[in-house]
């Protein structure tokens, strides 16, 4: 672009204090000033997406974290499914349990109660673990576990509670006391917590000791698009959930998985947490048709035995479990039950060994009468030692099953489920 | 550019000025990047954590003894999809260790390149 002052032909590009600006200059700025104006605001609504973007992503992490930790850990001073001492619903959308119930409702008088002994203040469950006593003492944020003697009573009149706890220490003048133990949830319905989604206002409820609440408090804009409890026996089996298990379904979850998905405007976010519920674990491995256990060879097993049973829909129900090695089934045993008179007892009428399959080592007439809870010992019902699943060190055992990964399968069970229990 | 009040600017100063724009303006437009991308993986190593953690408390679900989740080997679950990836969890279990050690790797996308959360637990039962 060529100045020139003199001819006046082409336009001037300058900034002229007499003449003003040109059509061109004007243009020429009003063209640069768009390109400026659209790089910055190209800048401002990247930032700006990115902060909404980031805000987003932080209200549903936010969101979903606290959400997950009260529906597993509780908070403060609550229970979450993780202290769980007893199922009692279990559904895709919604579940209950019994946690472990935390007793704040005493107050220590050293006057009043010189002897310290408290009425727990719900039913104690029968057959539970015994009470905690815990004190925390002043300007202190802790609890501290301490001795307590425990006194149970048959009284299940949940207006007049019996049983009782002892602090068998004294108790530091000023302290706050807390019993935590297992209520029995049949005297005291207030004590299940149930979980629960609601798809039509996309809320989940928490029930507990007499209160529904959504949870969390502060949604913060995020729609809560979904929760869903998978369950899971103890060998990490998902067992069906489209159902609402009855009891022996119920005794069959050890482990429960949550899945939460929140959404705000176009962002969504999904989380999963698995806990295992320590404290509804039953004894041994649940076995039904089909499950496949890992076994150690005869020379390495200490303790194999089978109980539990339950859900045995017919008058009578066999069980056969098969150890395979080396792609080959190497010992099969065979037990005949039948329903007793009481219906939670069952009779092991007889047994068979198979050793290798198809031939019959031992069989005999048991007639044991069981109960449903009972663990029958696999090893000794051969009384000749030869037969069985182990090696006894004075009898020349005959089975023989090499070691290396061997695998015991359940190739028939009547029962809904059963358990076993070994052990090296 | 010369110095002077009745002059204006060329189209190469112009130009010159709107790429020294540019050039000053494409960190700011990496910085909002960056911060998308760090958010991204802060939720992937969010998302893998949790997953890592589901195997450990899965592994303290099992009624087996040491010698039995020893007898089950590694195993990879089967692939996942959340936060619209690809997560694959492999549990290692070393034989020779007592009591028994077991690794769990979080992996996205692709089961060969590095994991992305690492945890170990130690089963004795």
């Amino acid at each position: 672009m060529k100045k020139s002052l003199s001819a006046g032909v082409t336009p001037p590009l300058t900034l002229s204090l007499s003449g003003g600006v040109t059509l061109v200059e004007l243009l020429v700025s009003l063209a640069v000033l768009g390109i400026i104006g659209g790089v910055n605001g190209a800048i401002l609504s990247a930032g700006l997406d990115s902060w909404s973007h980031i805000q987003q992503q932080l209200s549903l992490q936010q969101v979903s974290d606290e959400t997950m930790g009260m529906l597993m850990e509780g908070g403060f001073d609550e229970q979450g499914l993780r202290d769980a001492v007893e199922l009692k619903e279990a559904r895709t959308e919604q579940m209950a349990f019994v946690p472990l119930w935390i007793d704040l409702s005493h107050k220590p008088n050293p006057i009043l109660n010189k002897g310290q002994r408290f009425i727990l203040e719900k039913q104690f469950k029968t057959g539970a673990a015994i009470p905690v006593g815990q004190v925390r003492l002043p300007e202190s944020d802790e609890w501290q576990t301490v001795p307590v003697a425990f006194e149970s009573s048959p009284g299940l009149d949940p207006k007049h509670p019996d049983d009782a706890v002892t602090f068998l220490n004294p108790i530091p003048l000023g302290s706050a006391i807390r019993v935590i133990y297992t209520p029995d949830a049949s005297v005291h319905p207030e004590t299940v917590m149930a979980f629960r989604f609601d798809p039509e206002s996309k809320k989940i409820f928490r029930s507990y000791s007499g209160k529904t609440e959504m949870i969390p408090k502060r949604l913060q804009g995020v729609e809560t698009d979904r929760l869903a409890f998978l369950y899971y026996d103890n060998l990490n089996r998902l067992l069906p959930s489209n159902r609402s298990p009855g009891s022996s379904e119920l005794r069959r979850i050890t482990g429960v998985k949550v899945y939460l998905a929140f959404s705000k405007n176009q962002e969504r976010r999904e989380s999963t947490s698995f806990t295992n519920v320590r404290n509804v674990q039953t004894l041994g491995v649940t076995i039904s048709k089909g499950s496949v256990v890992p076994i150690s060879g005869p020379q390495a097993v200490r303790a194999f035995s089978m109980g539990d049973l339950s859900g045995l829909t017919k008058r009578e129900g066999t069980v056969e479990l098969a150890v395979k090695s080396q792609g080959r089934f190497r010992w099969k045993i065979r037990l005949q039950f039948r329903a007793g008179e009481d219906s939670s007892r069952l009779v092991l009428e007889r047994f068979e060994i198979q050793a290798p399959i198809g031939q019959i080592r031992t069989s005999g007439i048991v007639n044991q009468p069981v109960s449903r809870s009972e663990f029958v010992d696999l090893m000794s019902i051969d009384r000749t030692g030869l037969f069985d699943y182990d090696d006894d060190e004075d009898i020349s055992d005959t089975i023989v099953v090499p070691e290396g990964p061997n695998f015991l399968e359940v190739t028939e069970c009547d029962f809904e489920t059963a358990a076993l229990f070994i052990r090296p | 550019m010369k110095n002077g009040s009745c002059r204006g600017f060329t189209f190469i100063e112009v130009l010159i000025t709107l790429f020294i724009l540019a050039v000053a303006v494409a960190p700011l437009m990496q910085l909002y990047a960056t911060a998308v991308e760090q958010i991204g993986y802060t939720d992937d190593v969010s998302t893998a954590l949790d997953l890592a953690r589901e195997e450990i408390e899965k592994v303290k679900n099992l009624a087996l003894t040491e010698r039995q989740i020893k007898q089950m080997g590694n195993i990879i679950s089967p692939p996942i999809r959340l936060q619209k990836r690809t997560w694959y969890t492999v549990r290692v279990v070393d034989p020779d260790l007592t009591p028994l050690e077991v690794q769990v790797y979080v992996y996205r996308e692709k089961l060969n390149g590095p994991p992305v959360v690492q945890l170990m637990t130690i089963v004795n039962k």
